[in-house]
């Protein structure tokens, strides 16, 4: 550090020991500030910029003259990081300074054992990194609140993180809580590399107190972003076959293999766990020279921390992450990032490219690997730019968010027993997200929790009541609790993650096989009363990665519409300035040329290309396509909003499929792009909020964030299983309470976008907005993008790759076996695999194309055959069978090969068959589609089997 | 004067503290005692040594309530 510095001694010798001389630009800054005291402060700085030392030199500085001119006893300085993870890095990284200076610092988080915590209670640490929750646990703490009275300042680290969550808004009012107990204000700072929108990010740390924001370091940072796209040769085609895996993948994951090999120690980010996992297993499959690791939040924290010791210690040279790596862990000096397609947000890739050259001076690479897609390159391109010039996306501050307060309302009354109503909404009031929260409002609140027993009123006064603590305690956290099981390993009984319950009910079962941490697993047996699921590992390609929630990233409004200006720019550039001109979004090559023919070929096919402000309205014979780049939630609020209003209005039953650039209408009745066109004309924005209420009340998406609020607020047990709640009664009896009304906030505001999808009626019906209308023969280029996406979304999740999940299904039909037995003259029974067979079917030696389709294990049923052929009666069992077999004998002399490929189908049958088969499919893709609705529609219902 | 600390300094405390029997008696003695700010710090501070872990505790929450009280009144 500098001689400016005025920093103490024993600091600056420390520093200097571990040859630390200079301050880097954001500690430069910050030091002599926060050294003054009092200065409520917004650190926003490049990820690896010495943010956290920025704050706890000047801060511990303070507290080493406390402790000089009398003995410490409590927490002085709390530290709040969103991760367990990071509260042990920051702990690692402070706590030899600490002991420098004479000072104590611990962690205290969800793992943190009885021990430990009575250790902090009888001497507490004088530095206290703790999580949101264990802050909102600590709290109303005995002894710990005592504690808590010396403190002086709170840093919220990764404050972008907690912003845009219900984490953060519970956070603003727990600080709140936190300056009624010491009694004098406490200096808030807080620490960020991505915030799109800073001014309201302060106000949230803040509330009604004045924040300085800070900046450094920006300029000083580089950044190498490119897009790779690459294309299968015929080496990657035969190595498809061998790992039952799509040519493009494998060209994509052959260049994964090779740009780890090349690095020294690799971030692969994929924008699902699913993926992640996927990835792994395919990428172990081939068997590279070296170890690498996957890593996200549904693994168990012994598996995470194992990774990210293998990365930093040199053992692995790669990890396979989803977010649960964005944020600053410590995993050493990453020299390359790989992101899985787009990250589909700006503050993600800034984050993600972060982790690699993490400090000063060094660069951040990071390359896109893209799929060959017109929208994943060009979105993956913007993404860059405004990356680039760090254009990230706002934090979405939820504000008056009921579940929050409720908790709040119980945690301020463990605070202080009884407290005045006006006095309430004071202490409410100051939080940011709550500041426009009315005494009305306030009121109707705490008589739904009187009414659950959460307090008492007695004229003004509020009171604790006999569930207060009970209810405050269980319900600390307000991450969405999805019910987690345990995947245990039966060799070495140590558990290898966690499965959502909702995936485990409907797709695991002794003798299934699913993906997790990069392995294939056998599940042997699961426990009916902990719902824990064994797991042996076994070897093979043909596997199912499982599921979890809340996984789809949406895309922003802000990068949809300058993806379609670019759309536009690019068809008007000259040729030879193309190239130069794609450069900037780091696109080149390949891609280049694939986006390029792609858009000029939809620009023939449509006339146009739809832009902000000129949508194309595309009809063909499968359905309509609305052109609209809006971003995921305006185009999902659009697409149900017009919707509903067909249904209404017409009585035509639509389906309603939508990505960030386009929604697909499909029905069976007939639609025509007038239909559309009217409903855009005829309703303002008001009527179309007025529908868009009614009718996401009957989304399961609104009954799951129902269910989830429910739980939050008290009126669902905490431990119900999904099957137990009566959704529909509990909706249609709370309509009109806090319950319902935070749901409903929270699907419009975290799924939605109604005043982007809104303005697009106003827009029309004034003519500020253009909609070309056009038929075309078949789907265009762009309307392909939604139409071929369609099924492998329902199927899979979110592997963004172009009919991948079809593919990989086909694969897996061909390699299926059956049974073959010839029901004419029963002379020939043969297991046959379906890839080996010609499209018609025919017995060998008869001809006869009446040929039964049965089970490998059905070695019995020739026997069977010979007794109904001899005229002999069959058990009601055996009748069964020889139906069932008949059918699918008359279905094969029908489809041929295709009905054996939809017989492959998991859980379809013979009946299901032959409701799926008709003369009229004949395509493969929609054979396949076909398939995949059938298998769907069996997942959906075995429970029930 | 000490008295009046420390008694103010035990209701302050009184919802925070494990033992609270031993305090309170441990209060009312140092109140009878009628001594100095600094002896009834001293003579705290010289209990802690005996005192089993929980009450040391205590007794450092009543020393540091003390202090505070004691400063606060000086400003």
């Amino acid at each position: 550090m500098s001689a400016r510095t005025p920093l103490s001694k024993e600091i600056i010798r420390f520093l200097k020991s571990k040859g630390i001389v200079n301050p880097t630009p954001i500690q430069e800054k910050a030091i002599p500030l926060l050294l003054e005291g009092r200065h409520n402060s917004l650190l926003l700085a490049p990820t690896g910029s010495g943010k956290t030392e920025a704050v706890l030199l000047p801060l511990l500085n303070t507290l080493q003259q406390m402790g000089k001119e009398g003995e410490l006893f409590g927490f002085y300085i709390i530290y709040i990081t969103p991760l367990k993870a990071l509260n042990r890095d920051v702990f690692k990284r402070i706590i030899e300074l600490c002991e420098h200076l004479g000072l104590t610092a611990d962690v205290r988080h969800g793992d943190t054992t009885q021990y430990a915590r009575r250790k902090q209670a009888i001497k507490p640490p004088n530095l206290l990194i703790t999580t949101p929750e264990s802050l909102q646990a600590v709290l109303p703490g005995k002894r710990l609140r005592y504690h808590l009275k010396t403190v002086f300042a709170v840093i919220v680290d990764e404050v972008h993180d907690l912003a845009g969550s219900k984490r953060g808004t519970q956070l603003s009012l727990g600080l709140e809580r936190l300056e009624r107990l010491v009694g004098s204000e406490i200096m808030r700072v807080g620490l960020s590399a991505t915030v799109g929108n800073p001014k309201e990010v302060a106000r949230l740390l803040g509330g009604n107190k004045e924040i300085k924001t800070i900046w450094a370091g920006y300029d000083n940072r580089r950044v190498d972003l490119k897009i790779a796209m690459p294309l299968p040769t015929d080496q990657h085609k035969k190595l498809a076959r061998k790992l039952s895996y799509p040519p493009h993948s494998v060209a994509r994951l052959e260049t994964i293999v090779n740009l780890i090999e090349k690095h020294q120690s690799t971030l692969v980010f994929t924008n699902t766990r699913s993926f992640a996992e996927v990835l792994g297993a395919k990428m172990r499959a081939l068997k590279p020279p070296y170890e690498f690791d996957v890593h996200h939040g549904s693994l168990s924290k012994d598996a995470r921390l194992s990774a990210e010791d293998k990365l930093k210690t040199g053992v692995s040279k790669a990890i396979i992450a989803t977010s649960s790596l964005e944020l600053g862990i410590d995993i050493g000096q990453a020299d390359l990032v790989i992101q899985y397609s787009s990250p589909r947000e700006v503050s993600r890739l800034v984050q993600r490219v972060g982790r690699s050259g993490h400090g000063i001076g060094r660069t951040s690479k990071g390359i896109v690997i893209s799929t060959v897609n017109l929208d994943d390159i060009s979105e993956s391109g913007i993404i860059i730019k405004r990356a680039k010039s760090n254009k990230v996306e706002n934090a979405k501050i939820p504000k008056k968010a009921w579940d929050v307060l409720c908790h709040q309302i119980t945690g301020v009354l463990l605070d202080c027993d009884t407290i005045e109503r006006e006095l309430l909404l004071e202490v409410v009031n100051a939080a940011y997200p709550f500041s426009e929260v009315t005494s009305s409002e306030l009121n109707t609140l705490l008589e739904f929790m009187e009414g659950r027993r959460l307090l008492e009123l007695h004229g003004s006064e509020v009171s604790k009541g006999a569930r207060t603590r009970v209810f405050y305690y269980d319900r600390l956290s307000t991450i969405p609790d999805t019910r987690q099981v345990n995947a245990v390993d039966i060799t070495t009984r140590t558990s290898i993650g966690v499965l959502d319950e909702d995936y485990v009910s409907a797709n695991v079962e002794p003798g299934s096989v699913f993906v997790i941490r990069g392995r294939p697993w056998n599940v042997v047996s699961i426990d009916d009363e902990s719902g824990e699921v064994m797991c042996a590992p076994v070897t093979g390609t043909d596997t199912d990665a499982p599921r979890w929630i809340g996984e789809m990233i949406p895309v922003p409004f802000e990068v949809a519409t300058d993806v379609a200006k670019m759309w536009n720019s690019i068809l008007d550039q000259d040729i030879g300035n193309i190239d130069a001109w794609l450069a900037d979004f780091g696109i080149s090559g390949d891609s280049t040329k694939h986006l390029v023919e792609t858009l000029r070929q939809s620009k023939k096919e449509l006339g146009k290309i739809p832009s902000p402000d000129l949508f194309i309205l595309e009809t063909f014979d499968a359905g309509i396509v609305l052109h609209s780049p809006l971003g995921t939630r305006a185009n999902e609020t659009l697409g149900i909003v017009i919707a509903s209003l067909l249904t209404t209005r017409l009585g035509i039953v639509v389906a309603v499929e939508r990505d960030p650039y386009r929604i697909l209408f499909t029905a069976k009745d007939e639609l025509k792009s007038s239909h559309i066109l009217d409903v855009l004309n005829d309703y303002s924005g008001d009527q179309a909020s007025h529908i868009l209420r009614l009718a996401v009340k009957q989304t399961q998406n609104f009954a799951s964030r129902f269910v989830h609020v429910g739980r939050r607020m008290d009126i669902i047990r905490k431990d119900a299983k999904s099957k137990q709640i009566p959704v529909k009664y509990l909706i249609k009896s709370f309509e009109d309470t806090p319950v319902f009304e935070e749901a409903m906030r929270e699907v419009l505001e975290e799924k939605m976008d109604e005043k982007r999808a809104m303005e697009v009626f106003g827009r029309f019906s004034s003519g500020d907005l253009e909609i070309h209308e056009v038929k075309t023969l078949k789907p265009s280029p762009l309307a392909r993008l939604i139409v071929e996406e369609k099924t492998r979304f329902e199927v899979m999740g979110e592997i963004t790759e172009e009919n991948e999940v079809l593919r990989m299904m086909e694969e897996r039909l061909l390699s299926k076996q059956f049974r073959l037995i010839c029901m004419a003259e029963n002379h020939w029974n043969s297991v046959r695999t379906i890839a080996t067979m010609e499209d018609i079917v025919t017995c060998p030696i008869c001809e006869s194309k009446m040929i039964g389709v049965v089970q490998l294990s059905e070695k019995d049923f020739p026997k069977l055959l010979q007794k109904r052929l001899r005229g002999e009666i069959l058990t009601k069992e055996e009748e069964k069978k020889y139906q069932a077999a008949s059918l699918t004998a008359e279905l094969v002399s029908r489809y041929g090969k295709t009905a054996l490929l939809v017989l492959a189908g998991r859980g379809i049958g013979a009946t299901t068959a032959s409701r799926i088969l008709s003369p009229g499919l004949k395509e493969r893709l929609q054979i396949l589609k076909a398939i995949a609705k059938g298998e769907l529609q069996y997942e959906r219902t075995r429970p029930y089997w | 004067m000490t008295g009046s600390i420390i008694r103010t300094a035990f209701d302050n405390i009184a919802s925070h503290i494990s033992n609270i029997d031993d305090i309170r008696a441990l209060v009312e003695e140092l109140e009878a005692a009628d001594i100095s700010f600094e002896g009834l710090i001293e003579t705290l501070q010289k209990k802690i040594d005996d005192a089993e872990v929980t009450l040391r505790t205590d007794i450092r929450i009543l020393i540091n309530e003390c202090r505070h009280l004691e400063s606060r009144m000086k400003s």
